[in-house]
């Protein structure tokens, strides 16, 4: 019965990897299509959306079966209920790539600020690569490297409070960047909460390796 | 866990049962697949053990016992008068809750239904006694004391070694009525293994107590309660979500 554990339970965690790394796919499709004006793009963002949707349903289904059925303890039942906890946080990251999406589908500005989306690039990218470092960490079970998420988040957030900064900057400038510099405030908030949920995840990671619940996103991370 | 329907090896219909005038089994309906174990779980006196015992028509050796109801095993009506019992129980094999080695060497135990059926060729006897222990999981402990007697092996030695006796006659169904229950943990763990192990290959019946080793190991859960089946379904349902109040209560440890 251990062994049919274990197998389960490696499923598991594979299909939860899996779906961190679409995930991570997905955000930085979102932002790609949104800094090239890629309503196509975005279009495919949120057809694709209930792929995650489902993944999440199918894992938490899953995790539900095992507790019912093994009665998990100490580090089985950290692995399974980390993987609950954290599955949820993976389809709230693909809300909002799912968000950038529709403010994509709907931008109405036709008067872009270059550097701007330049730098929500680069922001996309950062926060996918986040995305994707977190998943590394949980796979490697790496309680440290998880921890120093909170540092790339706070690099992230002050790169979104930049972002702010120049899309006020613009609007105050020249009324007719309003429509595009909004967008650009929405889409830096959302990037800023994805970053936030890498270390939700980050949290998780190190209950599953040490049992201790820790707060890795302290109150000076604000964006407005 | 399978979820993919098997065929139907054993079909039971209106099952009823007396010790004398009092009605134990109030009319029974269960279908087993042909791989597989289904977990009979309930509390003491709900049935369960009486029900699994009527399977292979234990119940024959007991007076004042009456059996009704239709039990159609591949084909084989197991209560009509053709049919024989010594037979059916090759077909039908029985694991006990304490383990029953008899008094002489493994060898000679797992091949005591062999030689009960007349088989002497030396190769096909060594053949089933190590096919046999090795499909129940207890080959590489004892295949160097063969000819030592079972007596002197652990309770889950002994209890392998009283399924791969079994097993020998290459039974199409197995009854096991509570198989660990004499067993300490890690034996019982094992026990557990090797059933894991056989339900790719058969179909097996086990009465437990053990809600936990019933969710472990089973593919499907009945839920007998006061000579009443309650409920069946696959047991990832019966643990999660089942349909009946009682059963809920049950598995949840709320009576029994």
């Amino acid at each position: 019965m251990r062994r049919l554990f274990d197998e389960e339970l490696a499923d598991l965690d594979s299909s939860f990897t899996e779906m961190g790394m679409l995930v991570s796919q997905t955000i930085q499709k979102a932002v790609q299509s949104f800094v090239d004006h890629d309503r196509e793009g975005a279009r495919q963002i949120l057809e694709n959306d209930h792929q995650i949707n489902e993944r999440e349903a199918a894992i938490e289904k899953k995790t539900f079966e095992m507790i019912a059925l093994y009665q998990p303890v100490t580090t089985d039942l950290r692995e399974i209920v980390t993987i609950l906890k954290a599955v949820s946080v993976l389809e709230r990251m693909g809300d909002q790539a799912r968000n950038i999406a529709n403010s994509t589908i709907r931008v109405k500005g036709t008067k872009h600020i270059a550097s701007i989306e330049q730098e929500l690039g680069v922001i996309g990218e950062m926060v996918a690569n986040m995305v994707s470092q977190v998943m590394e960490y949980y796979v490697k079970n790496d309680a440290l490297g998880a921890e120093s998420i909170a540092e790339a988040n706070h690099k992230l957030s002050q790169s979104a409070a930049k972002v702010r900064t120049d899309s006020v900057n613009g609007m105050k400038e020249n009324a007719d960047l309003v429509d595009s510099a909004a967008d650009y405030l929405v889409i830096a908030g959302y990037l800023k909460r994805i970053g936030d949920y890498t270390t939700d995840i980050a949290e998780w990671i190190v209950y599953k390796r040490t049992g201790k619940i820790i707060e890795l996103n302290p109150g000076y991370n604000f964006f407005i | 866990m399978t979820d993919k329907q098997e065929k139907t090896i054993l079909s039971t219909r209106d099952v009823r049962l007396w010790y004398g005038q009092k009605e134990a089994l109030h009319g029974i309906d269960l279908d087993f697949p042909n791989k597989g174990i289904t977990a009979l779980i309930g509390p003491s006196g709900s049935g369960k053990t009486t029900y699994l015992r009527a399977l292979n028509r234990m119940h024959d050796l007991e007076d004042g016992v009456t059996v009704t109801g239709s039990f159609n095993f591949n084909g084989t009506d197991i209560y009509a008068p053709t049919t024989d019992t010594v037979d059916l129980r090759k077909r039908i094999g029985m694991v006990f809750q304490q383990p029953n080695p008899f008094p002489f060497s493994i060898y000679e135990n797992v091949i005591f239904g062999l030689r009960l059926d007349g088989v002497k060729d030396k190769a096909v006897l060594d053949e089933a006694v190590e096919r046999s222990l090795k499909q129940a999981s207890v080959w590489d402990e004892v295949k160097d004391d063969l000819h030592k007697s079972a007596l002197g092996l652990s309770g889950g030695q002994q209890q392998r070694v009283s399924i791969a006796r079994v097993l020998a006659m290459s039974p199409e169904l197995l009854l096991l009525d509570e198989p660990t229950s004499a067993l300490d943990p890690i034996s019982s763990r094992n026990i557990e293994e090797t059933l894991l192990k056989l339900r790719e290959d058969y179909a097996m019946i086990i009465v437990t107590h053990s809600m936990s080793q019933a969710s472990r190991i089973s593919d499907r859960t009945a839920f007998f309660l006061s000579g009443n089946l309650i409920e069946v379904d696959q047991t990832k349902h019966i643990f999660l979500n089942p349909q009946k109040q009682e059963t809920q209560d049950y598995v949840s440890g709320r009576f029994g």
